[in-house]
């Protein structure tokens, strides 16, 4: 091997990768075939080419403009009527991370759910309860610079900037936000949303002054002309700028066709003056000659730059060698800056009225570390800021051409989790900036002139997707876990944040967690934490927590040590099985008072050991473990109590994704990668149903009387089954993307499930 | 080139032999691109699929590749990497869940093999989506640069840089520091 050459060592290594699943690869071949006979069957209409769809759609506007104007559907956006409804926070930089409180009001012992859901009952089930502040997006300040605006995944949030203690008013949104802003006159507040509408807030009042149905498919970007006169918003799949009037909502320009793919349009900005717009993405560019020689089309990085009045393109700015991450205009308007998902940000001088053109970038400044996720001009001195993957906040001097300071991220010496900052911006006055993360926190500095900026204040209003829950057994409160570890726990009679842990070491990731029967012990499987297999007492009850001898596993591939992925205990809480990340013990056995293991399940000359445990069940009989691997079409059904018997349970066609078992433990539901659900019968491992494309295949529970089973999908909606006669009772729609993990109650009363939007609702019958 | 401008047009009028023939060429390729992408089985076979499923909705829309069929289905599959890995943040939170073990080789073979192996996966898990491509398409499945660079929307010249960079960034991760006093071995992967 080493008499090869760096580049062929490379490639041998990237061949040796996971074969794809024949059986997948076999019927992804027929689906295909498939689709394409019915297509030749149902040749494409004349109506749906896009040329034709454009005079079609130009002709009715026509027509509808002629018989008397437009009509808009206005959708509500819903304000929160009161502070009381809000329960955001700001948690002042000396506190410990938390996650939050619920956005709805904690409910009355009336609202929860009293009788157990069944399957009879199923279609009355509404969500009662709702816990975390869901994710956020990006930020905004007010022209004034009074407010900050948060908005996420669930609405906008709009901080008093004088007391960021005080709770921000709250305005919900039923849709997804990806963009905001203030009009710069100050009295609107315009957001983008998933559905493709441009929605224009009174900001004095916060209600819904108009929806614009702006684009097919999502809106993505917004920006406001100075004069708060005309709003220009970018869409994905119709890949269009468009400009409307604020006061009638009249699409007044429409720049299509200027980008190359639907996702390929990645900011929008108006200049200062007023004279020009700025909308930077992927873009067909055509070389007469290049250096080698040959004229051809490509896709190119690119700025396009429009003079709003002559409603025509005026320069195209070029030379990126990477997508564009961020956009903004220098004070003046006589400077265009694009940073780039490299590590450099392009800036380009604009000519006098826009008109001269220099296509060339001006200057490249190279940030030598990470991913430039976004940029911002002062709008008082000839700084840039920028963000990158990594946590880097930093300021530049464009004269100088050169970083001028890096921001700290910490303060009192308290480490702040700032891995993926993706937006900057600075205050009106240039005194502030404001740089958010993915993972909720938004840090707000005080810029100094002299170079020792400080943190002023950092937001935690916001969660991290949750991904894991689980209820304890006398169904007193709920626990849920977030990819970066983070794990909170509310009282689900008062829905009050009751605790939260964190880990101590930045760049973990959360796997599994596992309320302890008749304990406020909570398992939790981690990886790049102290311990990999850890115990929290969530209500220092004082109860012994066990220490596991992790030490003499051996974990295969990764020199962190032992990592639970995924943690289970037996009905009584006397034992518990783990399951190894990248570990050869596939599965051990724990005696939970003592902390020693009292078995392990190891596959001899498996490559299996390299698979993780994607579910795990206890079964109620105390004895048997069921799991799947993430890579796997098998169940493994392994008796506990004699460590080398195992067996598995074949029948899926696709990769199992989920299990589930009924309290009573006599059924057991899987559910793998197509969307195919099979029932079994766990004395016999024979199937009892077999039913295809239920849904959804994220996470499954079952009610306590096993005969309703719920599905989460990737939608955000959740399946509620009749298990007897296998037909869809009704659908749970509240989360606005994938549904992560689900559980019932111990009583019965409610399910509980969490979401990548940031949230863990509480449904059941009111 | 012509044989395909051939199998092109046949694709158009939806010959199914045409179809079954591109997608015989192309799902390997394709699968391997997108799992070093994505570094997940499932996730590879699943946007495999929808490379396939665009490909279906652009010829029926009457669009589609004209000629270079290769990097047209390697360039939706790079967009759909990319737009798994912003929405998902793969890059930061793969499990290592691939099996990795040539089932014919003896265990110290396979101990050795699995552990560069998954230095060098690790090591490109490194890169930057861009360079990840380049390295991927260039070495593996042998793609010019001029079809590299319009699969990622770049130059030629942008390309090499990107090549340059990311074999320099692999060279660190993969390659011991020599020590001091000994002179520097063969790079020993």
């Amino acid at each position: 091997m080493n008499n090869q050459s760096f580049e062929e060592q490379i490639t041998n290594a990237m061949r040796n990768i996971p074969e794809p699943n024949p059986a997948k690869e076999s019927a992804t071949r027929a689906t295909f075939l498939a689709e394409a006979r019915h297509m030749r069957e149902h040749p494409y209409r004349l109506w749906q080419h896009p040329h034709s769809r454009k005079w079609m759609i130009a002709a009715a506007a026509i027509l509808i403009f002629l018989i008397g104007g437009f009509a808009l559907s206005v959708q509500n956006i819903r304000q929160a009527n009161s502070d009381a409804t809000v329960q955001a926070e700001v948690i002042p930089p000396d506190n410990n991370p938390s996650l939050h409180q619920g956005l709805t009001p904690t409910p009355t012992q009336e609202q929860i759910g009293a009788s157990p859901i069944t399957a009879e009952n199923a279609a009355q089930v509404v969500e009662l309860q709702r816990f975390g502040t869901g994710t956020m997006n990006g930020a905004v300040w007010s022209p004034d610079g009074k407010e900050l605006a948060l908005y996420g995944a669930l609405g906008i949030w709009f901080y008093d900037t004088s007391d960021f203690d005080t709770a921000p008013r709250f305005v919900e949104s039923d849709t997804y936000i990806n963009d905001a802003a203030y009009s710069p006159n100050g009295s609107l507040f315009a957001v983008a949303t998933n559905d493709g509408s441009v929605n224009l807030l009174e900001t004095n009042i916060g209600t819904l002054k108009m929806k614009i149905e702006a684009h097919q498919g999502r809106a993505l970007h917004l920006a406001f002309s100075p004069d708060s006169q005309i709003i220009a918003s970018t869409g994905d799949e119709d890949k269009s700028v468009r400009v409307w009037s604020v006061e009638t909502g009249r699409e007044l320009i429409v720049f299509s066709d200027f980008f190359a793919n639907p996702m390929s349009v990645e900011a929008l900005s108006f200049s200062p003056d007023g004279i020009t717009l700025a909308a930077a993405g992927m873009r067909d560019i055509y070389t007469p000659v290049d250096r080698e020689g040959f004229s051809r089309w490509s896709v190119q990085p690119a700025v396009l730059v429009w003079d709003i009045e002559q409603k025509n393109l005026v320069t195209t700015l070029l030379g990126m060698d990477e997508r564009i991450s961020g956009l903004a205009y220098s004070n003046d308007s006589k400077q265009i800056a694009a940073s780039t998902w490299n590590d450099s940000i392009y800036i380009w001088n604009i000519g006098k009225n826009s008109a001269a053109i220099q296509n060339e970038p001006l200057i490249s400044l190279r940030d030598s570390v990470n991913q430039l996720n976004g940029i911002d001009y002062s709008p008082t001195e000839d700084i840039l800021a920028s963000v990158s993957f990594g946590g880097q906040v930093q300021l530049w001097s464009v004269a100088d051409q050169e970083t001028t300071e890096t921001l700290p991220i910490e303060f009192d010496g308290e480490y702040i989790r700032f891995d993926n900052p993706v937006g900057v911006e600075f205050s009106p006055d240039g005194q502030k900036l404001a740089a958010w993360d993915l993972d909720g926190p938004v840090i707000i500095w005080n810029i100094s002139p002299t170079g020792d900026s400080s943190v002023a204040t950092i937001i935690r209003a916001f969660n991290d997707p949750f991904t894991v829950i689980s209820a304890s057994s006398d169904d007193s409160r709920v626990a849920a876990g977030t990819q970066i570890g983070y794990v909170a726990v509310w009282d689900l009679q008062t829905g009050e944040l009751t605790a939260n842990w964190s880990p101590d070491e930045p760049n973990t990731f959360l796997y599994d967690i596992q309320f302890k029967p008749n304990s406020p012990l909570l398992a939790i499987g981690l990886q790049g934490g102290e311990k990999g297999l850890d115990i929290w007492d969530t209500s220092n009850s004082g109860e012994t927590v066990p220490e596991f001898a992790t030490d003499y596993l051996n974990p295969t591939t990764i020199s962190t040590g032992y990592i639970a992925a995924q943690v289970a205990f037996n009905p009584d809480g006397s034992q518990m099985v783990s399951a190894g990340a990248f570990s050869e013990d596939i599965l051990t056995l724990w005696d939970v008072a003592s902390g020693e293991p009292r078995g392990s399940l190891n596959i001899p000359n498996s490559s299996s050991s390299f698979y993780l445990i994607s579910d795990l069940i206890f079964s109620p009989d105390n004895k048997t473990v069921i799991f799947v691997q993430t890579e796997s079409r098998a169940l493994i059904v392994w008796d506990s109590t004699n460590p080398e018997e195992y067996h598995l349970v074949e029948g899926h066609s696709g990769y199992v994704r989920a299990i589930a078992i009924t309290a009573d433990g006599t059924m057991l539901a899987s559910v793998d990668m197509e969307q195919n659900l099979i029932l079994w019968d766990t004395a016999t491992w024979q199937e009892i149903a077999y039913i295809k494309h239920i849904g959804g295949n994220s996470a499954l529970a079952f009610s306590q009387d096993g005969q309703l089973l719920a599905i989460a999908g990737y939608d955000g909606e959740i399946y509620l089954w009749n298990v007897s006669s296998q037909s869809l009772v009704t659908t749970l729609h509240g989360h606005t993307t994938q549904v992560t993990d689900m559980v019932f109650t111990h009583d019965g009363t409610r399910l509980i499930s969490s979401s990548f939007d940031g949230t863990v609702r509480v449904w059941g019958l009111q | 080139m012509e044989s395909e401008i051939q199998l092109l047009r046949q694709a158009r009028e939806f010959n199914e032999e045409a179809l079954a023939a591109i997608f015989d060429t192309y799902y390997r390729p394709l699968y391997r691109y997108l799992y070093h992408q994505t570094g997940h089985v499932q996730t590879a076979e699943d946007l495999t699929a929808k490379v396939f499923q665009r490909f279906l909705e652009a010829l029926h829309k009457g669009q589609g590749p004209e000629k270079n069929l290769k990097a047209w289905l390697f360039k939706v599959a790079h967009h759909l990497a990319i737009d798994e890995l912003r929405r998902f943040a793969l890059r930061d939170h793969m499990p290592l869940d691939e099996q990795l073990i040539d089932v014919k080789l003896g265990m110290d073979e396979h101990l050795y093999i699995t552990h560069e192996t998954e230095r060098v996966h690790l090591a490109l898990n490194k890169l930057t989506p861009q360079q990840r491509a380049v390295i991927i398409l260039h070495f593996l499945e042998g793609l010019e640069n001029a079809e590299i660079a319009h699969i990622l929307h770049s130059t030629i010249g942008a390309v090499k840089a990107l090549q340059h960079r990311a074999l320099a960034t692999l060279r660190r991760q993969l390659i011991p520091d020599p020590v001091e006093g000994e002179p520097n071995e063969q790079p020993v992967l």
